[in-house]
């Protein structure tokens, strides 16, 4: 038995074993720097860095490290460069292990001459809010989703004689409508408009009416004054207009002026101008369905994540479809139980200090004759009145304020002149 | 520490070198006779209407550039004169006096070629020229239509990673046009205050025309500069520099009146002046790379003539090494004094400073080693000839808030400092696997002494660079908690650091792991791992998002000569190889 241990001790936390553990750690964080680039921080965090395996990893090559000091008698040979060398590692590593299982972060936004006693946390959570004839209760739920990695939850939670099953059933990473031609669905037209970010989707069904960037758009058999009049028929696509409409083909760049007139047939991916708005009627379907599909697989910090979920009150289930995005509140979906109502948002969560911190001025200088910022600082005041505590900071680049046991250190310039610290 | 210890494997190393190493030197005279070359190459003479002198004093005037640097006019008719021709001085006349005839009488430049139009044949027939140098009137026609405006029009809606040779040089050569029309309209030349700003903006002569600054002291200083410009036209042959001198003075004396609190002061201003002049990194290249040939022609002579006893001269090399190594350091320091901050805070300036480091390195590690100091020669003068490549910008720029930190100071330092130790280990791992393919029964006694003694330097200079790594990653983390509030990310780059790290580390160790003790697979390692701290140095910059690259973009394709150089270096490896296990 004693033999097998040494045995085991010694081909695990051999020298070869450490080179080994040494490449593996190498080729999986490279790896990781990629993952991250095409899929997002949470992917390489959910498959790499935060991994159990990873963990185990580290521990076995902090072991061997340890094996080794003793292996090499780096201590009685007083090899004291090399053992104060290797024993950091073994610091770093335990520190490393501190962060990750204690340490939490966040952000708390302060306008100028504001003050603020939270903070939204870096990490996400599902929060949960369930209301009873009279009483509510609320609770949350620490998640990890990404593109890669993991995609589900499961919950089991009991509210006085009820429980409820809570699960996500899919992760869609940076959802976006789709039109999809089924049968049965309605006819669905899709305007393009150049709006304020760029480029705008926005989708009109039969039987609508909406104003898009000024134009009222009316998709009903009704022939409307002072609007973009738009019909179907034999699966095409006819408009009516009381005022004339510049239509320019994309393809050869050829442009009409449309009088008002009767339906004319309308032209796809052909720009029109009516009055002062631009817009394409970018595709048509004359029987569709709208279906949310995943967008991009990478999920950036201000990326959206869409969270497919049933929840189920002792049996009887509901679908919902939620959105919410990484530092901000979630939008909460409620999911309606008929005697009671279990509100569900992903997101940040709040959470509150016992203290105030004032933004008292935010300082941006420039260098000369541009716009180019040379330096920030933020002055602050930390108000505690349970500690009797008045005390004027100034955060700067190197100079971090810790209170409480928080650091805080300045984020980032906002336009508004709201800093995030 | 880990150096200073006394029974720390780098003491040992260093005793063993002693040992392996008897006396040697060189014979190093052919050397002395380098200077760089001037570039004297007027074959159209073009007469100035500004002579030297008075441009000389016009190069000192300071002027705001549109980072927000106040500079002399002469760094920055160095660099438009660089970016035009490439070069440093046209038809014998320098480029102050080019920058400031080019702004007085622009009718007349207009037909001077200046322009460096490259050699691309679709250019050339887009031009109509197939000279090297055009100039600026042959870009248009005669109806003044810019010939190129298609052509950049449709090469600035394609991607980077799209680009072919074709779209990067049409719009390498937009930005040379569009250099040469902001000198000829006189906008480049920054030197007028506006009065009272708060931003401290200063404006060019063409600006005050448009703005029609309300403040006289303003406009008078605009006329003086006008009146020196007549000055200079007349005074053409025998000028009047008290007179010229006067005109200045009042220009400056503005200047301080409504900035002199962001101004450099004079002191800064003359060293920036003086390290224009001396030119020390383009110098240096061309020193390092001479010296670098001689040196490995010695040192291959010595090993497989082993009558030759060329080693007696080497104490002479290494002496000549540290007196350039000394002028290195000076241009370095100027550079640091001139821009008030570390010179290593830009891609170009990091360039220079690991070759200072590579050389620090070579010096230190590789004094008695012929091999080692031709070894780090080869890299000090690559490295500057990549840093004097077009694509590397030599301006001193300003630095984003988040750098301006003394801690730029230790950790890149540091970091940059160790990627010049690391390179130097990898390019003696390759004149080891070298020398592995050219022993012979015959020579083999003296090139496995060779081999043996470079892998000690070698494996002493990676020692350096692991250490530097390590801690320059250590206070990064301490330096990131100050600023981001956190120590680790898991930054792309503060990862690929670490990669960095673990694989030397792994280097380092293998001589504790079986299998892998032998010279071939050390030398094999220490060069092949070199492509880790490429990755880390380039690789995260261009392909790879995060918040350490701070000048983002579209990614930019891998170029070929990557992959020449990696089928290249596995050749090498693959033959070295086996010529060495039969050797053996």
């Amino acid at each position: 038995m004693n033999s097998i241990l040494t045995k085991v001790y010694n081909t695990v936390f051999s020298t070869s074993a450490a080179g080994l553990y040494l490449l593996i750690f190498a080729i999986a964080i490279g790896v990781a720097t990629f993952i991250e680039n095409d899929f997002g921080t949470s992917s390489a965090q959910d498959l790499i860095f935060r991994a159990r395996w990873f963990e185990l990893l580290l521990v076995l090559f902090g072991g061997t490290i340890i094996a080794n000091i003793f292996r090499f008698r780096l201590v009685q040979q007083k090899k004291w460069a090399s053992l104060i060398f290797h024993s950091a590692i073994i610091i770093i590593i335990i520190g490393a292990g501190v962060t990750r299982y204690f340490g939490y972060e966040g952000m708390m936004h302060i306008r100028e001459g504001k003050a603020a006693n939270s903070f939204l946390s870096t990490e996400t959570f599902l929060n949960f809010k369930v209301s009873q004839s009279d009483k509510s209760y609320s609770f949350d739920e620490s998640v990890f989703f990404s593109t890669l990695g993991n995609q589900t939850f499961e919950g089991t939670y009991q509210i006085g004689t009820d429980i409820y099953k809570v699960n996500v059933t899919e992760f869609i990473p940076n959802p976006k409508e789709q039109l999809t031609e089924q049968q049965g669905g309605k006819a669905v037209m899709k305007v393009v408009i150049a709006g304020q970010q760029g480029r705008e989707e926005i989708f009109v069904n039969q039987g609508d009416r909406v104003n898009i960037n000024g134009v009222n758009f009316n998709f009903t058999p009704e022939l409307l004054p002072n609007a973009f009049n738009v019909v179907v028929r034999n699966d095409s696509l006819y408009f009516a207009t009381d005022a004339p409409v510049i239509q320019t083909v994309m393809a050869t760049q050829k442009t009409d002026t449309i009088p008002p007139s009767d339906y004319k047939p309308l032209r796809l991916r052909s720009m029109y101008v009516l009055g002062q708005s631009g817009f394409v009627i970018g595709e048509f379907k004359a029987s569709a369905m709208m279906s949310i599909v995943a967008g991009d697989q990478k999920m950036k910090n201000e990326s959206n994540a869409g969270l497919r979920m049933t929840i189920a009150k002792n049996g009887v289930v509901q679908n919902n479809f939620l959105t919410g995005q990484k530092g901000v509140e979630g939008m909460p979906k409620v999911f309606d139980f008929g005697d009671s109502q279990m509100a569900v948002s992903y997101g940040s969560k709040t959470v509150e200090v016992p203290f105030n911190i004032q933004l008292r001025d935010f300082i941006m200088e420039r260098y000369p004759g541009t716009d180019n910022p040379s330096s920030y600082a933020s002055e602050v005041t930390v108000i505690d009145p349970s500690q009797g505590v008045n005390m004027p900071f100034r955060i700067y680049m190197n100079n971090i304020l810790d209170y409480g046991g928080i650091d805080f250190s300045n984020h980032l310039l906002i336009k508004t002149k709201q800093v995030h610290i | 520490m880990t150096f200073f210890s006394k029974n720390s494997r780098f003491t040992s190393l260093i005793e063993r070198l002693g040992q392996n190493t008897s006396a040697k030197s060189i014979v190093l005279l052919v050397m002395l006779c380098i200077s760089a070359g001037s570039g004297i190459s007027a074959q159209a003479p073009v007469i100035s209407d500004v002579s030297r002198d008075e441009a000389a004093a016009f190069g000192k005037m300071l002027i705001q550039d549109h980072r927000g640097r106040f500079k002399p006019v002469n760094t920055l008719s160095g660099e438009v004169l660089r970016k035009l021709s490439k070069k440093s001085a046209l038809f014998g006349l320098t480029s102050d006096q080019i920058f400031l005839s080019m702004t007085l009488s622009p009718a007349k430049w207009e037909n001077v070629p200046l322009i460096q139009a490259g050699s691309h044949p679709e250019i050339q027939k887009i031009l109509g020229s197939t000279e090297n140098l055009i100039s600026y009137r042959q870009f248009f026609t005669d109806d003044a239509q810019y010939k190129l405006r298609d052509q950049v029009r449709h090469a600035q809606t394609v991607n980077p990673k799209d680009q072919g040779t074709f779209e990067k040089a049409i719009i390498k050569l937009d930005e040379k046009i569009n250099i040469a029309n902001m000198i000829f309209s006189g906008r480049l030349l920054k030197m007028f205050p506006i009065p009272n700003d708060p931003a401290n903006t200063w404006v060019s002569p063409a600006d005050i025309r448009e703005m029609k600054m309300p403040e006289t002291s303003v406009l008078q200083s605009f006329e003086n500069f006008a009146s020196y410009v007549q000055d200079v036209q007349k005074g053409q042959g025998t000028s009047n520099t008290a007179e010229t001198g006067k005109w200045l003075n009042t220009i400056t004396a503005t200047q301080m009146q409504y900035s002199s609190q962001v101004m450099p002061s004079p002191s800064r201003v003359s060293a920036e002046l003086l390290l224009n002049s001396l030119d020390v990194f383009g110098r240096l290249r061309n020193v390092y790379g001479l010296l670098s040939l001689v040196l490995l022609g010695f040192f291959f002579y010595g090993v497989f003539r082993q009558t030759a006893d060329v080693q007696r001269y080497t104490h002479w090399a290494w002496v000549l090494l540290l007196a350039i190594f000394a002028f290195h350091s000076l241009g370095l320091g100027l550079r640091w004094y001139v821009s008030g901050r570390a010179p290593w805070s830009n891609g170009y300036e990091s360039m220079i400073y690991i070759a200072w480091t590579t050389m620090l390195a070579g010096l230190i590690f590789s004094r008695r080693s012929l091999g080692g100091m031709s070894a780090t020669l080869v890299l000090a003068a690559t490295i500057l000839l990549v840093a004097g490549m077009s694509w590397l910008d030599p301006e001193i720029t300003p630095l984003v808030p988040v750098l301006k930190s003394y801690w730029l100071t230790i950790h890149v330092s540091l970091e940059a400092g160790s990627y010049g130790f690391l390179m130097l280990g990898a390019v003696i791992g390759m004149l080891n696997l070298i020398l592995m393919i050219f022993t012979t029964p015959h020579n083999k006694v003296n090139t496995e002494r060779t081999i043996k003694e470079l892998t000690i330097i070698s494996e002493i200079t990676l020692l350096g660079g692991l250490f530097m790594v390590s801690v320059g990653t250590y206070l990064g983390g301490v330096w990131a908690n100050e600023s981001w509030g956190r120590y680790w990310g898991w930054d792309a780059k503060e990862t690929w650091a670490l990669v960095t790290i673990l694989v030397y580390a792994f280097i380092l160790h293998m001589r504790f792991i079986p299998g892998l003790r032998s010279v071939y697979a050390f030398n094999f390692a220490s060069l092949f791992g070199f492509a880790t701290v490429i990755m880390t140095y380039f690789g995260v910059n261009y392909y790879l998002s995060g918040l350490h690259s701070y000048a983002a973009g579209d990614p930019v394709p891998v170029p070929p000569q990557v992959y020449y150089t990696a089928v290249v270096l596995a050749l090498l490896s693959v033959v070295a190889y086996f010529r060495w296990r039969q050797v053996k």
